[in-house]
């Protein structure tokens, strides 16, 4: 125990390195091998990064402290070739991170890629590429003979050795990769001869991406997705996809597979909305467009990733949607119109501590952070 | 108390208003928008709902979605108490010049003119939250 890091602990302990062959087989660790167990931290916090940020697309940044937030510490060298034992530290206080363990899915990860690259050249599903030069950098200073082992508990060992590093380096040189993403967008066209199809994705780009399914079965598939009632849910597609090193999808080379993107409650309520019709609730009511919708969806789909409840999903008498939810303590609406504005509202149930926010322009985080902040107290 | 224009306010407390509520407004799981217990913008502040005293449930889901023609998932109350204590007057107003006629049998406004609008909001989640604890009262 050092201070209020504890660095020691069993749990801290991330993953298993060993260093063989070369100088690793002579006694002592060279001194060269911290600069890359740095240089792996930084891969892994990379990766980790990335794979937040893919998980998280609304977001524009990862949260405060994200990258400093993986602190490896050699805690030991034990015998056997040279097995430096790295040790996650993490002060008490330290705020964790929201939900999953980015860092070690990113360790996990790593593993997988080095073993597919070993054994066929490629990238796993889901690797991002965004990392691939931070991935080529590793190894630097290992030779010809020498090798790191990577495992963690009872996987296989990735072995990572001067032909593992040429192989990645020839594939960050490369313009673009083949690999398979999670995107999440809509089908906005479908072709059966040939097999092509549009996709307008859901991130800040709001880009069209061409692409083609391989799969004859998979039409069908996806004719469910290219829309009810005229338009199309918000979807997770699963793609092989032609990628750029910057990350940007160039297009797609094949669907995989195709899911709502939303939990299913939630999206079957979005479809009833969508269903609506003009003069829905008298004459001259309007019904929820689509534009509204789709900001809508991508609004709840932030809502999943925040981790708060489903809210009950109405058509909003001004023509647009409204979204509620009720604990003990609050009742929260957000009003998402078809005008294009905005506005919140968090009433105390027991008191009058009422807060409300109107916006002239859709913002989405700012909604997501006045709901977060009032139904998380 | 009745004036010239054939409007009263109710002042007993206990007497329930029957309010027909949109299918839309009632998610799968039965809750009931904020929005069906206030008026809306074309409301003029005044929501529409009719007297117990004078009309049963039944009958008012009836003549809502019978003899006008319009969609309702059913007939949910608050009473006149209720709406009191949150300084909203409940007023008859089935025969009086400032409603549309014919205007629906025991047409009662509650009066939501005073609150801004997110007291009036504020006020609409409260009055839904009694109708659903009352529960449906028809069909």
């Amino acid at each position: 125990m050092m201070g209020d890091v504890d660095i020691t602990a069993d749990d801290r302990v991330f993953g298993h390195v060993r260093l063989r062959g070369g100088r690793y087989d002579q006694p002592g660790l060279p001194v060269t091998t911290a600069v890359e167990l740095a240089r792996y931290q930084r891969l892994v916090s990379a990766v980790a990064y990335h794979l937040y940020m893919r998980a998280h697309p609304k977001r524009k940044r990862a949260p405060r402290g994200f990258s400093e937030s993986l602190d490896l510490r050699l805690v030991d060298v034990q015998p056997g070739s040279v097995v430096p034992v790295l040790s996650r530290a993490q002060a008490t206080g330290q705020p964790t991170l929201i939900g999953e363990d980015w860092h070690d899915q990113a360790r996990v990860l790593i593993n997988e890629a080095l073993a597919n690259i070993n054994r066929d050249q490629r990238l796993p599903a889901g690797f991002p590429v965004e990392a691939l030069k931070e991935f080529a950098s590793f190894g630097r200073s290992l030779q010809n003979d020498e090798a790191i082992e990577f495992s963690g508990n009872g996987a296989e060992v990735a072995a990572f050795t001067p032909q593992t590093r040429r192989r990645i380096q020839s594939l960050a040189n490369l313009d673009e990769i083949e690999v398979e993403l999670l995107v999440q967008g809509q089908v906005i066209g479908l072709h059966s001869d040939p097999q092509r199809l549009d996709v307008l994705l859901a991130d800040a780009s709001r880009r069209k991406l061409v692409g083609e399914y391989t799969d004859p079965a998979m039409w069908d598939t996806l004719r469910e997705f290219l829309g009810f009632a005229d338009r199309a849910p918000l979807s997770a597609l699963s793609i092989v996809a032609r990628q750029g090193l910057d990350g940007e999808i160039r297009a797609i080379v094949d669907v995989l597979g195709i899911e709502a993107a939303l939990p299913t409650e939630w999206a079957d309520r979005i479809a009833e909305l969508a269903a609506l019709r003009k003069g829905w609730l008298d004459p001259d009511s309007d019904d929820p467009s689509r534009e509204t919708l789709d900001v809508t969806e991508e609004f709840l789909l932030a809502c999943v990733d925040e981790g708060l409840p489903r809210p009950s999903i109405y058509p909003s008498a001004d023509g647009g949607v409204q979204l509620e939810w009720r604990t003990e303590l609050v009742a929260v609406e957000v009003d998402i119109l078809n005008s294009g504005t905005a506005s919140a509202y968090a009433f105390d149930v027991v008191g009058n501590d009422d807060h409300e926010l109107v916006l002239t322009e859709i913002d989405t985080d700012a909604l997501l952070n006045f709901a977060a902040e009032h139904l998380n107290g | 108390m009745a004036d010239g224009d054939n409007l009263e306010q109710l002042t007993d407390a206990g007497e329930l208003l029957w309010r027909n509520v949109h299918p839309s407004w009632v998610e799968s799981d039965g809750k009931i928008s904020s929005q069906a217990f206030r008026p809306t913008s074309k409301d003029e502040g005044r929501l529409s709902t009719a007297r117990s005293s004078l009309v049963t449930a039944a009958a008012h889901y009836d003549e809502h979605t019978g003899t006008r023609g319009l969609a309702s998932s059913g007939v949910w109350a608050v009473s006149v108490g209720e709406a009191m204590a949150l300084s909203l007057p409940s007023v008859y107003d089935e025969h009086s010049a400032t409603i549309p006629q014919p205007a629906p049998k025991g047409h009662t406004s509650i009066d939501f003119t005073g609150l801004s609008g997110g007291a009036a909001r504020k006020a609409g989640g409260a009055l839904r939250d009694h109708a659903e604890g009352r529960g449906k009262q028809h069909p």
